[in-house]
């Protein structure tokens, strides 16, 4: 009886990993989202209005919202706030003490995939692609500094072809310094500090 | 005790890779489609004759074909410098310039010689990436032209130019019903001269792989006979006759074989001619009709056109193995397939709707696309460089016959003008200037 | 490659594993193509009468018309023991190397029949010309039915 509830337990935690790490491997994004509206969507919150910590009042209310375009910051720091909110919802219902925990980790998952998709977002606007007819693909390590300004950057693999990993290097020459990168600090230095840009156009 | 201890090490194992990768990666899946912008400054010129072209005229002209470039006007800079001391490289980032050039023509000491110096430079990371000292007689200077148009594009695309190529194609003036002409043009036009007249067809030119010699089909014996013709000289000579068909010529990678077409066998089938000894052996020995050869860049395998199935189709045999298999199952008409220069393409002529086009086709996942909207497309020829193609087809409204060419993207058009209406069987050369 | 040229290709590639930019160093040719002289061509002035026989799209079935033709051509040719060259061509429509093998077919099915009414096959034959040659110009119906034809001439 016990082997079998370790043998569950081990098994359960090799899937998770295997999830995990697989996810890592092909860059599948489990918390992605796409946010790209050209004219106004009505949105719907589903949030609960009264502070958190309360028990007393449970009023639900549905808030329409419109989203105008050229706001994707805002966007996502909304979608921010409802993603924080769901959760107070989901840890009131099952009365886990761990709340704050998972708050930060998918707070920090978020903001992670916020400012990489406006990394990504400002070297797409400038990267001119040459034409060469293979499928290449060219890994730089850059290094910034909090400001956003790009200290260095160096090819991490070449794509073996001379073409392509200079228009990927004259890419981020132009950007020099990426904006609206103010982070926490922490956050930072953990992941954009120094970090691998892959240009693979296919 | 140790089946867990295994599910432990296991379970570390996998949890662990995910830190090996734990740096972030961020991808880039696509860019801007705004052309590449490149300014050439004119050059400086320290001759005492005044220049019979202006190379920054050739080199905006040529880079500008195919839409991929945008190349700024000498009016619309801030400075002109021929020297790499005087670039001042934030007046060409305030206008957003990728790349420079800028160059000087010299006096050479060889009596009616020039040297041409240049330099490419990468504006945003302030380099010189390619610096290069040309040779050539002053009468050459457009091909000088061409040949910086030819280096530029290939230091910033990373496949070669093709402004320095060659067209061959057949000629048949509306004005005469008996002339036939297979001339030969450059890219851009210039350089349009006749190197076979005749009063019988002439089909199927296809160059060497050296670029020195056609090889093409004349009927001046009152039959199909193949001949093959040394450019530089005018001197020809004939493959061995056989009874019946002796056509569509394809020149072997290596330069010693032809694979042409002999119907000497009741039917046409696919041969291979061998250069030195000049002898035919049989490659393909169907009942139906087996035409249109076309050798892979590796010079392994062949395509053919084969109506062994009920209708033309593709087939491709490796020679080897002398294995056949089909290639094209969509569609009632598929022909006259040529390969792409990374021989994981073919393009060919494919009949929808009763309306003859161009289609591209992988060989590997078998998806094609249309890349012709014209009328009547025939006879695709592929630029050495895999970007372009050239191929024949008629003009609505003047009823005329035409070179037209498209970008393998589909992207970019062009008609090439035909002075006199009959233009047919273009055949693209390969690269000429190797470097 | 001369050994200036090695050694300028050495160079070359130590300097671009080093990324330094040393000069290329280029010479463009003069070389122009010469025209060829053609040798003799053929003329057909020695031929005297032809006939045609007509045919449908992509086919080379000869028809009852063509058939009659044919028959009392064979025996013209038989009696005066004439040579026979017949000629086989299509319309525009289709690649031009299979046009001629269609074009083959065709004649190759009229000297045929010239051989079953009698005519010996050694006095006749046979060419294609694929689309090479049309009759009429023009890309409609009545142009292209004008050129899928096959031309028997005798001398």
């Amino acid at each position: 009886m016990q082997n079998l509830f370790a043998g569950f337990f081990v098994s359960m935690l090799i899937h998770i990993g295997l999830v995990l790490s697989l996810s890592n491997i092909f860059n599948i994004d489990l918390l992605a989202f796409q946010a790209d509206y050209s004219q106004p969507i009505p949105a719907y919150l589903v949030y609960e209005k009264p502070k958190l910590v309360s028990k007393k009042e449970n009023k639900i209310f549905i808030k329409k919202i419109s989203i105008e375009p050229n706001s994707q910051i805002d966007i996502k720091e909304m979608v921010l706030k409802a993603d924080e909110e769901i959760l107070a919802l989901e840890s009131k219902a099952s009365k886990t003490t761990t709340f704050s925990q998972k708050k930060t980790n998918l707070n920090q998952q978020n903001q992670i995939l916020l400012f990489s998709s406006i990394i990504e977002e400002q070297i797409r606007a400038v990267w001119k692609k040459p034409i060469v007819s293979e499928k290449f693909s060219v890994e730089l390590i850059l290094s910034l500094v909090p400001t956003g300004e790009i200290l260095d950057v160096k090819v991490k693999r070449s794509s073996g072809s001379d073409a392509f990993d200079r228009s990927a290097l004259i890419a981020v020459a132009k950007v020099r310094k990426f904006e609206n990168l103010k982070m926490p600090a922490h956050l930072f230095d953990d992941n954009f500090r120094n970090f691998t840009l892959v240009f693979k156009p296919y | 005790m140790m089946q867990s201890f295994y599910k432990i090490i296991y379970l570390l194992l996998i949890l662990s890779s995910t830190y090996l990768s734990s740096q972030l990666r961020i991808e880039i899946t696509g860019g801007s489609d705004e052309p590449i912008r490149v300014a050439m400054v004119p050059f400086e010129w320290k001759l005492n004759s005044a220049p019979s072209h202006y190379l920054h005229e050739i080199v905006k002209k040529d880079l500008e074909s195919f839409a991929e470039f945008a190349v700024l006007n000498p009016e619309d800079m801030l400075s002109y410098p021929s020297l790499e001391e005087e670039i001042s490289y934030r007046d060409w980032r305030l206008l957003k310039v990728d790349y420079l050039i800028i160059g000087s023509v010299l006096k050479s000491e060889i009596e009616g010689e020039v040297n041409i110096a240049y330099s490419i430079l990468d504006v945003s990371r302030r380099k010189n990436i390619h610096k290069a000292l040309i040779k050539g007689s002053v009468k050459s200077l457009k091909r000088m032209g061409h040949n910086i148009s030819d280096r530029i594009y290939h230091k910033i695309n990373g496949i070669p130019g093709i402004f320095s190529t060659r067209i061959a194609y057949v000629d048949k003036p509306l004005s005469d019903a008996d002339s036939y002409d297979l001339r030969i043009t450059d890219i851009d036009g210039d350089g349009d001269l006749s190197l076979f007249k005749s009063n019988q067809p002439i089909l199927s030119p296809d160059w060497s792989p050296n670029g020195k010699e056609i090889a093409y089909v004349s009927f001046e014996e009152g039959t199909s006979r193949i001949y093959i013709q040394e450019l530089a000289t005018g001197n020809r000579r004939a493959l061995k006759r056989e009874r019946g068909i002796n056509s569509s010529p394809s020149w072997s990678p290596n330069g010693n074989y032809l694979s042409a077409v002999l119907s000497k066998g009741d039917n046409p089938d696919i041969y291979l001619y061998n250069l030195r000894s000049n002898a035919w052996t049989p490659l393909t020995g169907h009942y139906g009709i087996d035409t249109e050869p076309d050798w892979s860049p590796d010079g392994k395998s062949l395509i053919f056109t084969s109506n062994r199935s009920g209708s033309p189709q593709i087939y491709e045999i490796n020679i080897s193995s002398m294995r056949i298999k089909r290639k094209t199952f969509e569609g009632t008409y598929n022909a006259r397939a040529r390969y792409l220069p990374d021989g994981k393409n073919i393009i060919y002529v494919h009949r929808r709707k009763g309306v003859f086009h161009i289609a591209l086709h992988n060989l590997r996942t078998g998806k094609i696309s249309i890349l012709t909207d014209t009328f009547l497309d025939e006879s695709p020829s592929v630029a050495p460089n895999g970007n372009v193609i050239i191929y024949a087809t008629k003009d609505r409204e003047t009823d005329t016959d035409i070179l037209a060419g498209v970008t393998i993207n589909g992207k970019t058009r062009f008609i090439l003008p035909s002075v006199s209406g009959g233009a047919r069987e273009p055949a693209w050369s390969p690269i000429l200037d190797k470097y | 490659m001369t050994l200036f040229q090695e050694f300028l290709a050495l160079v070359a590639i130590i300097c671009s594993l080093s990324a330094c930019t040393n000069t290329t160093i280029e010479r463009t040719s003069d070389a122009t193509a010469v025209p060829a002289i053609a040798t003799s061509t053929y003329s057909e002035s020695s031929l005297a009468s032809s006939s045609t026989v007509y045919f449908s799209y992509d086919n080379y079935n000869i028809n009852s018309t063509g058939s009659e033709k044919i028959k009392s051509l064979a025996s013209i040719v038989k009696e005066n023991g004439l040579n026979v060259r017949v000629e086989g061509h299509c319309d525009e429509r289709g690649t031009r190397e299979y046009n001629l093998a269609l074009g083959e077919k065709r004649a190759n099915a009229i000297a045929e029949l010239l051989i079953i009414n009698g005519v010996s096959s050694s006095n006749i034959t046979t060419v294609s010309y694929g689309e090479e040659k049309p009759e009429s110009r023009g890309s409609n119906e009545k142009s292209w039915s004008k050129n899928r034809r096959a031309l028997i001439k005798t001398s």
